[in-house]
């Protein structure tokens, strides 16, 4: 592939990135996806020395899903990009002779996809070797299909729920990004505190709008039972991916913006 | 129509002249509310190693990376040539055209959990002169270990493999800031030659030092930033034509600035008719003390001169 291609220019910028973000956080993605394994040693330890009846089965590997979703989102976003606001390495990054959209697509594919990826692999790799274990269990898929199944007769929306999750953890990782890359020091914290913030105007404004528009429904039942008939109408799973989806736009225009204007 | 002609030739040789060199118009920045740089207008030639002179918190370094790009003036325009020679570019955009063609060395260096040669295989492919044989000689010129982890190095051996690194980059515009900072005496010599050595005759270089006697026989033209302002910009020519350089052991009344040494003074006095073509040789420190005793006199004398490059 030429180098003077944009896809070349791409791939060459893109490999480079892969390389920082392993030297970055290479070791802390293998330990976040190996937390199964780390966990049930730990378990295992407490066994042997007699603090534990039993060692960790995978009900205990399936709650680490969420803990793993929670380091990566806090920490990851700015271990691998949190450096460009830093004067000494920011100006690495940008002045390094790739495009601002190369830049920028190269760090979404890493955050959204790569990163995940690698963890999300590490982590099943780890459940299926200790499901050989008698003691574990069955592995998280087989678990998930039994749970999901039940879930599903219950006309529970599978569809709705893996759009919804995958959305909302790209919005996340692309708000903590923002974070890391707008907050010169203790990124995590205070984005932390700004997703709280944004989230009390978000419910303040969904009440609003919930007040107003029961406020021009004429009907005798309840509010819940209004907002319910109007949001069939407006078709809720539509409804959803698209506000998730606008704001995840929203969202990544800020991001490209931000590395656009950064002054160092 | 010949007349005509001839103008249109004259006008393409100016504009031509004028693409060559990075042209900051009426530059203004500030942090907040407070001001560091006003208004200042100057014009950097293609193939020169600026030295970038003044003292601590005047704006050198904001002035150098407003120039690289990474600062949005307030106010004003930097311009930069592309290397084609017909496109002027705005730093701040951060074209990859021009990234391609400059290197920016920062005062405080990043050590990477990497090999120094890892580091610059990794990088150096974002630059297309970057030469990885360059970059092993001058680590090798500058006694450095390419094999050793950067976040293992001292200072002095980071700022060695990034100075190496910039050098072996090939880009036409280098802007390092305090370069020699954390170098040992040796390094220093070093660093004089190879900057020399691996610099063609295009590429234009701005040094801001503290550091003067570092790099005293390699920079030409001078820029003295005040605060706020520029109080000189001038060549070491230009500076010999209207300054006299005194090593002698008599005493002058009309010295600027005197300051003994072993056996003798350095005395900076103006140019006098009287005075012979001048030999001696420019003394940056001595310069730098006398021209920051005599702000209006020296900015009133290079003013003169019409040779000026602050406008």
């Amino acid at each position: 592939m030429s180098d003077t291609t944009r896809c070349g220019i791409f791939y060459r910028y893109f490999s480079y990135d892969l390389r920082r973000a392993w030297y970055n956080c290479g070791l802390s993605a293998v330990c976040v996806g190996a937390l199964p394994l780390i966990f049930y040693l730990f378990s295992l330890l407490f066994y042997v020395l007699g603090l534990n009846s039993s060692p960790t089965d995978s009900t205990a590997t399936a709650a680490l899903i969420p803990v793993a979703y929670i380091i990566y989102v806090l920490v990851f976003p700015a271990k691998l990009y949190g450096e460009i606001t830093v004067r000494r390495t920011g100006g690495n990054f940008l002045m390094l002779p790739a495009s601002i959209g190369v830049k920028f697509a190269s760090m979404l594919l890493i955050l959204l996809l790569v990163v995940p990826l690698v963890i999300a692999i590490i982590f099943s790799a780890c459940d299926l070797l200790l499901s050989i274990i008698p003691s574990y269990g069955p592995n998280l898929m087989a678990r998930a299909s039994d749970d999901l199944s039940g879930l599903l007769g219950s006309g529970f929306s599978m569809r709705l729920l893996a759009s919804t999750t995958i959305e909302q953890f790209f919005n996340c990782v692309l708000f903590f990004t923002l974070g890391a890359i707008i907050f010169k020091r203790k990124k995590t914290g205070k984005t932390i505190l700004s997703y709280i913030a944004f989230v009390m105007i978000l419910v303040i404004i969904v009440l609003l709008i919930a007040n107003a528009i029961s406020a021009n429904v004429e009907f005798e039942t309840d509010l819940k039972n209004d907002l319910s008939d109007y949001l069939k109408e407006w078709h809720f799973e539509l409804f959803c991916n698209t506000v998730n989806i606008a704001f995840g736009v929203l969202l990544g225009l800020l991001v490209h913006r931000r590395i656009k204007k950064i002054e160092l | 129509m010949q007349c005509i002609n001839k103008l249109i030739h004259y006008y393409k040789l100016e504009y031509y002249s004028q693409i060559i060199m990075i042209r900051i118009d009426n530059l203004s920045f500030s942090y907040g509310k407070i001001p560091v740089l006003e208004h200042i207008t100057m014009k950097l030639e293609e193939g020169r190693i600026y030295g970038l002179l003044g003292e601590n918190g005047v704006g050198k370094t904001t002035l150098l990376t407003l120039l690289c790009g990474l600062k949005e003036p307030d106010e004003g325009s930097i311009t930069v040539p592309g290397a084609d020679g017909n496109t002027l570019f705005n730093p701040y955009s951060r074209r990859m055209k021009l990234l391609q063609d400059q290197y920016y060395l920062p005062d405080d260096v990043f050590g990477y959990n990497m090999t120094a040669r890892r580091y610059a295989g990794l990088t150096g492919i974002f630059w297309p002169h970057f030469s990885m044989e360059n970059f092993l000689s001058i680590m090798a010129e500058l006694e450095n270990d390419p094999d050793k982890k950067m976040n293992r190095m001292s200072a002095g051996q980071l700022k060695k493999v990034y100075i190496s690194f910039a050098l072996a980059t090939g880009a036409r515009y280098l802007y390092m800031d305090e370069p020699t900072n954390g170098l040992d005496i040796p390094s220093k010599a070093q660093f004089r030659k190879t900057l020399l050595k691996y610099t063609g005759d295009g590429t234009t270089v701005v040094i801001s030092t503290h550091q003067v006697r570092d790099l005293e026989n390699v920079i030409d033209p001078i820029i003295i930033l005040d605060r706020r302002d520029v109080l000189l910009a001038a060549s070491l020519e230009e500076i010999s034509l209207k300054l006299h350089f005194d090593y002698g052991t008599t005493l002058r009344e009309d010295a600027l600035y005197r300051e003994q040494l072993p056996g003798n003074f350095i005395q900076v006095c103006p140019k006098d008719k009287n005075d012979a073509p001048d030999e001696g040789k420019v003394n940056l420190e001595a310069l730098f003390n006398a021209v920051r005793l005599h702000k209006d006199y020296i900015k009133d004398i290079f003013k003169k001169q019409g040779g000026q490059e602050n406008e």
